[in-house]
C-alpha cells in the first residue's frame, strides 16, 4: 500500500485523480494548498506527491523545493502551464515528472506507477547483469539479447523480430542519433528496398509499446528530418 | 609653455623689438649695398668727393647754372634786362665799374654751393656777396671742392668732372657742350656752410660705413634671426589669453577682413609716402615726421598681422572676409530671387526655367568666346562642369531616396533619409518618405504589441480554461466507466466526451496560433534533411491512412535534400497538413507528396482530392477558423493551415495553397543555402 498525496485548488481534479488512483491500488491524501500540503508530508510517510504549480498560499514551486530540502520523494507536477519553459522550470525546481492539464487519466497513472516502481525497488536486477555484454540498457528499458527479450520497467513488451532488432540496434548505440538509411543499412541483412517510410512505421509501432505517451516519448526520441534515437539515460 | 604662451609682457616686448630689429637689418642692407656700389667712393675717404656727392649733388647744381646761363643769352635777346631770369630772381646791386646781379634766393638753395658767373661784357651773376669779386674767384679757384671754367677750360679737384673726367664719363654732355660757350664759371663747394641735416646725415652715414668694419652684417644676421624667433613665437602665441580657452576673438577680429585690409593699405601706402618725402630732404623736422609716420606703418602692419593670424588660427579667416561675405549675400539674394521665380510651381515648369536658364548662359557665354578671342571659352567649360556636378548630385540624391525607399519596399521600417544637403523638391519628398516610414515603424510596433498582448491575453485565458476542462474531461472518463441506464445516456456521454477533447485541442491551437502569427516563438534553425522528415512523418501516419483507405504516393529524390529550419517547427507544419489530408480527403483516394529541387528551392507538394466541395478561395483557406466544409461538423480547430503558414513564414519559408475543383495542393517552399 503506497501512498500518495493529492495537490491542487481545485477540489474536483483532486477527487478524480483520488477515484483513477484508488483504483490502482493506492492510499490517497488529499490536499489543497501548499502548506497542507507540506503539513501532510511532515506526518505520514509519503510515496509519490502530485503537484498542481498554481495554487493560494504556496505555490507548487516552493513546495517541491521545501521537500526537496529533506526528501527524495517523487514529485510529479500537473499544471495547465503548457509552454516548454514551465515544463523545465517544473524540472528544475524538483518535479521528476511534469504533466499538462487537461491529463489524459491513463497516462497520469501510468506515469504514477512508473515513479513508483522507480521509487520503491531499491537495488534493481540491472546492476548485476550491466556485465553481461548481450544486455542493453537505459534508464529502464532493458534489453536482453540472450533471451531476445525487452522490458520496461519490470513489464515485458512484446515486439515482433524487425521491431525487436531496430530497438536493440538503438539501444546498444544509445544517445547517437540514426537515420531511416542508416537504420536499414544495420538492421536489414538485405540492400534497403522500396517502401521508404518502413522504418518510420516500425518506429512508430515501438514507441507505441514502449512509450507511457507516445507523441511525448521518454526513450525512443524522433528529431524530425534527422532520425531516431534511443535517449540516454543512467 | 602655456605661460609663455599666455604672456602679455613678452608679447608686447616682442612688438617693440621689431622695429628695432628692422631698422638694424635696414642699415645693415644699406651697408652691404654701399659695399657692393660705392667701393671707389669709400677709398676716397671724404664724402664730398665721392661720386654719389658729386653726381647727386654738385653736378647737378653745375647744370642749373648752365640753365641760367642760356636764361641769361634769352634774357638779352628778348628783353634787354638780365634781372629777370626764369631761374633766379637777380637783384642788379651794383652799376659801375661792372654790373653785379645778386641772387637771394638761390642763395638757400644751393646749401654751401656757391658760384660767380662772367659774360663776356664782364656782368657778374651770383650767389654771394662780397666786396672784391676777383679776390673771391681766387679763393674759390684755392678752396676745398671747386669746379670752374674759363675760356674753354675746365678746372677742376672732383675727378669725376674736371676734364679727365669727361673724357670718360657718359652722360655729362650737357657739360662738354658747354665748353665753348662765352661765359665764364667759377663754382665751389663750401662744407662748414650747409646747413641742411641731409649732408649730416649722408655724412654721418658715409663716415659710419668707413669706420665701422663688418659689425652692421653681424648686426643684420642676428637680427634677422632674432626677428625669426619672435616672428615664430608670435604666430604660436598670438589670440592666446590668460585664462581664455582657445583663440581669443575681439570684435575687431570678427570685423569685415576686407575693409580693415581697405583702411590699413591706405594708412600705410599714405604714411609710406609722407616718409619717404621727409626723407628726401631731411631735417629735424621731417625727421621726426618720417619717424612718426614709419612707427604709423609699423603699427598698421601689427594690427592687420596680429588679426590676421588670429582669424587663420581661428579658421574664420574666410569667413570674416569680404569677398566671403559678398558671395554669400549674393548667393542669399540669388536664392531669395529664385524662390519668387520659382516658388510653389510645378516641377516641370521649374525645369523648364532651368532649362532656358541653361541654354541662355551656353548661348551668351558662345557668344562671348566668339568676341573675346575665346577667352571666355574658359567659363563656358566652368559653366558646363558646373551643370553636370549639379546634375550629378541631383541623381545621387535622387538615388539615395530611392535606395531607402526601397529598403523600406524590402521591410525595413527604421528609414530616416538626412535631409540637410537635399535639392529643396527632393528635400520634401525625404521628409514625406521620413513620415511616412516613421508612421509605419510606429503601426509595425504598435500591431506587434498588440499581437503580443493577444498572445498574452489567449495564454493566460487558455490555463483559466484548462482547468475546469480538466474536471470535465476527468469525470465524463469516469462516468464511461459506469453502468448506464440505457443506451441514450451512452449516446449523451459519448458527444460529451467529443467534444471535450475537441476543447481541449482546441485551446492549444488558440494558444499556438497565436504565438505562431505574433512571432512569439524562439526557432532553433539547424540542418535538416527534408526527405527523411518526410519519411519519418509518412510513416507516423500510415496506419491512419490505411484506416481511411488512402494511398500515399511518395516522389522523393535520391539524395538528400537539406534545409535549414527548425525542425520541430518544421515537423509541426507537416504533421498538420497529414492531419488535414487524414481529416478531409476524399477516402479511397491517393495522396501525392512531393519533393521538387532545383538549384536554389525545395518545394514540398501534398496534393490530395477533398472529400467536399470546395467553394471557397484559397486565401480565405488560410485565415483563422475557417475550415473547408462551412458547416464546421468536422473535428478540428480551423487554426491548422493558419498555423502551419505562420510556422514556415517564421522559419523563412513560403506557404501557399492551391485548389483546382476538388484538388487541393499545398506549396511549402523553402530556400537551399
Amino acid at each position: 500500500m503506497y501512498n500518495i498525496l493529492v495537490c491542487d485548488d481545485d477540489k474536483e481534479i483532486v477527487n478524480a485523480i483520488a477515484i483513477y488512483l484508488s483504483k490502482e491500488g493506492y492510499n490517497i491524501l488529499k490536499a489543497y494548498n501548499g502548506k497542507e500540503a507540506l503539513k501532510l508530508i511532515e506526518n505520514n510517510e509519503i510515496h509519490l506527491i502530485i503537484l498542481d504549480i498554481m495554487m493560494p498560499e504556496m505555490d507548487g514551486m516552493e513546495v517541491a523545493n521545501e521537500v526537496r530540502k529533506t526528501k527524495s520523494i517523487p514529485i510529479l507536477m500537473l499544471s495547465a502551464k503548457s509552454e516548454d519553459y514551465d515544463k523545465v522550470a517544473g524540472l528544475n525546481n524538483g518535479a521528476d515528472d511534469y504533466v499538462t492539464k487537461p491529463f489524459n487519466p491513463i497516462e497520469l497513472i501510468a506515469r504514477v506507477n512508473s515513479q513508483i516502481r522507480r521509487y520503491t525497488r531499491l537495488g534493481t536486477i540491472a546492476d548485476k547483469e550491466d556485465e553481461n555484454k548481450n544486455i542493453f540498457k537505459t534508464g529502464e528499458l532493458i534489453i536482453n539479447d540472450d533471451i531476445k527479450q525487452a522490458t520496461v520497467e519490470g513489464k515485458e513488451i512484446k515486439l515482433t523480430p524487425t521491431e525487436y532488432n531496430i530497438l536493440k540496434f538503438l539501444t546498444k548505440n544509445k544517445g547517437k542519433v540514426y537515420s531511416i538509411e542508416q537504420i536499414y543499412e544495420n538492421v536489414w541483412d538485405d540492400e534497403p528496398y522500396g517502401a521508404d517510410n518502413i522504418i518510420a512505421v516500425h518506429i512508430r509501432h515501438i514507441r507505441e509499446k514502449i512509450e507511457i505517451n507516445p507523441k511525448e516519448p521518454k526513450y525512443l526520441k524522433v528529431i524530425w528530418g534527422i532520425g531516431y534515437k534511443i535517449e540516454k539515460i543512467d | 609653455m602655456e605661460k609663455l604662451r599666455n604672456s602679455d609682457t613678452l608679447k608686447i616686448i616682442s612688438y617693440i623689438l621689431i622695429p628695432f630689429l628692422m631698422l638694424a637689418i635696414i642699415l645693415g642692407a644699406i651697408y652691404i649695398e654701399y659695399n657692393s656700389y660705392n667701393k671707389e667712393d669709400l677709398a676716397r675717404g671724404d664724402y664730398y668727393k665721392t661720386d654719389s656727392f658729386v653726381y647727386n649733388e654738385y653736378y647737378p647744381n653745375i647744370q642749373r647754372i648752365f640753365r641760367i646761363c642760356s636764361s641769361i643769352d634769352e634774357g638779352i635777346r628778348e628783353q634787354g634786362e638780365y634781372y629777370n631770369s626764369f631761374v633766379d630772381n637777380y637783384v642788379l646791386v651794383q652799376e659801375t665799374p661792372t654790373r653785379i646781379y645778386y641772387s637771394q634766393t638761390y642763395r638757400s638753395y644751393y646749401n654751401g654751393f656757391n658760384y660767380i658767373i662772367i659774360d663776356e661784357s664782364g656782368t657778374i651773376f651770383t650767389n654771394i656777396q662780397t666786396e672784391n669779386y676777383n679776390a673771391k674767384i681766387e679763393e674759390m679757384k684755392n678752396s676745398e671742392y671747386y669746379w670752374y671754367k674759363e675760356n674753354s677750360t675746365i678746372t677742376s679737384n672732383l675727378e669725376q668732372i674736371n676734364d679727365k673726367g669727361l673724357a670718360y664719363n657718359y652722360g655729362l654732355e650737357n657739360l662738354k657742350d658747354t665748353k665753348n660757350s662765352k661765359f665764364s664759371i667759377y663754382t665751389a663747394f663750401d662744407k662748414e656752410q650747409p646747413v641742411t641735416l641731409k649732408y649730416r646725415v649722408n655724412v654721418a652715414i658715409y663716415n659710419f660705413i668707413a669706420n665701422v668694419g663688418n659689425m652692421p652684417i653681424f648686426a643684420m644676421s642676428y637680427s634677422i634671426l632674432m626677428l625669426f624667433i619672435i616672428a615664430v613665437y608670435l604666430i604660436w602665441a598670438i589670440g592666446h589669453k590668460k585664462n581664455k580657452e582657445g583663440i581669443y576673438l575681439s570684435n575687431f577680429d570678427n570685423f569685415s577682413y576686407g575693409i580693415i585690409f581697405i583702411v590699413v593699405s591706405i594708412v600705410i601706402a599714405t604714411f609710406m609716402t609722407i616718409g619717404r618725402e621727409c626723407l628726401a630732404n631731411i631735417d629735424i623736422f621731417t625727421l621726426v615726421i618720417a619717424l612718426i609716420s614709419y612707427l604709423i606703418c609699423y603699427i598698421a602692419c601689427a594690427v592687420i598681422g596680429i588679426t590676421t593670424i588670429k582669424r587663420l588660427k581661428a579658421r574664420s579667416f574666410i569667413k570674416t572676409t569680404l569677398t566671403y561675405k559678398t558671395c554669400k549675400w549674393i548667393k542669399k539674394k540669388v536664392k531669395e530671387t529664385s524662390n519668387l521665380i520659382l516658388w510653389n510651381k510645378e516641377i516641370t515648369t521649374k525645369l523648364i526655367i532651368y532649362y532656358i536658364s541653361f541654354l541662355v548662359i551656353s548661348l551668351f557665354l558662345i557668344v562671348a568666346t566668339a568676341t573675346t578671342m575665346g577667352f571666355c571659352v574658359i567659363l563656358l567649360l566652368i559653366f558646363w562642369a558646373l551643370v553636370l556636378y549639379l546634375m550629378l548630385n541631383y541623381a545621387k540624391q535622387l538615388n539615395n531616396i530611392k535606395q531607402n525607399l526601397k529598403s523600406i519596399y524590402e521591410g525595413k521600417q527604421e528609414i530616416k533619409i538626412e535631409t540637410t544637403n537635399l535639392e529643396k523638391n527632393l528635400k520634401e519628398m525625404a521628409e514625406y518618405i521620413n513620415s511616412l516610414s516613421l508612421g509605419l515603424t510606429k503601426a509595425v510596433e504598435e500591431s506587434l504589441k498588440s499581437e503580443r498582448m493577444k498572445t498574452q491575453l489567449i495564454t493566460n485565458v487558455s490555463h483559466d480554461i484548462k482547468t475546469p476542462l480538466t474536471s470535465i474531461i476527468n469525470y465524463v472518463d469516469l462516468l464511461k466507466k459506469e453502468e448506464m441506464p440505457n443506451e441514450k445516456v451512452k449516446e449523451y456521454l459519448r458527444i460529451l466526451d467529443n467534444k471535450s477533447q475537441r476543447l481541449k485541442r482546441l485551446t492549444e491551437d488558440l494558444v499556438e496560433a497565436s504565438k505562431a502569427t505574433s512571432g512569439n516563438i524562439k526557432l532553433n534553425i539547424e540542418n535538416i534533411n527534408l526527405k527523411e522528415l518526410i519519411k519519418q512523418i509518412s510513416g507516423e501516419f500510415e496506419d491512419k491512412f490505411n484506416e481511411k483507405n488512402l494511398e500515399l504516393i511518395l516522389q522523393i529524390p535520391k539524395e538528400a535534400v537539406q534545409i535549414k529550419a527548425d525542425s520541430r517547427y518544421l515537423y509541426r507544419v507537416i504533421e498538420n497538413m497529414y492531419t488535414n489530408i487524414m481529416k478531409y480527403a476524399l477516402e479511397g483516394s491517393r495522396v501525392y507528396v512531393d519533393i521538387l529541387k532545383n538549384n536554389e528551392k525545395v518545394q514540398i507538394e501534398l496534393k490530395n482530392i477533398s472529400k467536399a466541395k470546395l467553394n471557397i478561395k484559397a486565401e480565405e483557406l488560410m485565415q483563422r477558423f475557417v475550415r473547408g466544409d462551412t458547416s464546421r461538423n468536422t473535428e478540428g480547430s480551423g487554426l491548422g493551415l493558419s498555423i502551419a503558414e505562420s510556422l514556415t513564414k517564421l522559419q523563412g519559408g513560403n506557404f501557399s495553397i492551391h485548389l483546382d475543383g476538388d484538388l487541393f495542393k499545398v506549396v511549402i517552399e523553402f530556400i537551399i543555402k
